[in-house]
């Protein structure tokens, strides 16, 4: 029940793509490591490392970094919500205020 | 040096300074130990996960060290860097994600229960004010 209600959230999506991300980058630092593992040749290593590795590694941070953002805007957008019906219910007690005082 | 000075002198009540100031200084801290325990209210599983993460991470860059440092041909120490070092790095910034999401959903909890009871006293006044005669 409660994962059919988070799946609907409007968040999901994204929150799934940037978690991809962190995991294709994992995946990119295998490929990095099984290509520098086959050769002893360094210069064949190097670009490896560069398009496998740091290459994963940007992925993997920069998924985790947006998935962090993303959950904190949707914390902040629930949090608005519930601001909102706080204003909406102390707009209720003025206006009762108000129409003792009339 | 004030302190000392304070604590020096009886108070009206019969008590002792130290124990005016220790009461003084404890109601200061109340807030901060009230919202430690609020916060402890709140599953905090994540945040575990994400340092048990980060300190694998930690492990496996170790791990990469020690092997590399092991070996003298730079072409046979790449793989090990990439590996176990790369692999550590990154679960070091997944492992602060997961304790950064956490901390996050722990304070809009505790907000939200604030704001959840700052409403429920605003609609028992508007249905007081209402039934007032």
């Amino acid at each position: 029940m409660r994962s059919s209600a988070w799946l609907r959230d409007p968040v999901a999506a994204s929150l799934a793509l940037f978690a991809g991300l962190a995991v294709a980058g994992f995946v990119a630092i295998g490929l990095g490591w099984r290509v520098t593992a086959r050769t002893l040749l360094l210069a064949a290593q190097v670009p490896a490392v560069i398009s496998g590795a740091l290459g994963g590694l940007a992925l993997v941070t920069v998924g985790a970094g947006l998935f962090v953002v993303q959950v904190g805007r949707r914390l902040a957008a629930v949090e608005r919500a519930e601001t909102e019906e706080l204003l909406d219910e102390a707009s209720a007690l003025l206006a009762a205020a108000k129409g003792r005082r009339a | 040096m004030t302190e000392l000075v304070v604590a020096s002198r009886p108070t009206e009540a019969g008590g002792t300074g130290t124990s005016r100031t220790a009461h003084a200084r404890s109601a200061l801290l109340a807030p901060f130990t009230r919202r430690l325990a609020q916060l402890g209210s709140v599953p905090r599983w994540l945040t575990w996960a994400g340092v048990m993460t980060s300190a694998l991470g930690l492990v496996l860059i170790a791990v990469a060290w020690g092997r590399a440092a092991a070996l003298t041909t730079v072409a046979l120490q790449v793989p090990y860097v990439v590996s176990a070092g790369f692999t550590g790095m990154a679960l070091v910034i997944v492992g602060l994600a997961m304790v950064s999401v956490d901390a996050k959903r722990a304070d809009t909890v505790e907000r939200r229960h604030q704001l959840r009871e700052l409403r429920e006293v605003l609609v028992e006044l508007r249905q007081a004010l209402e039934d007032r005669p």
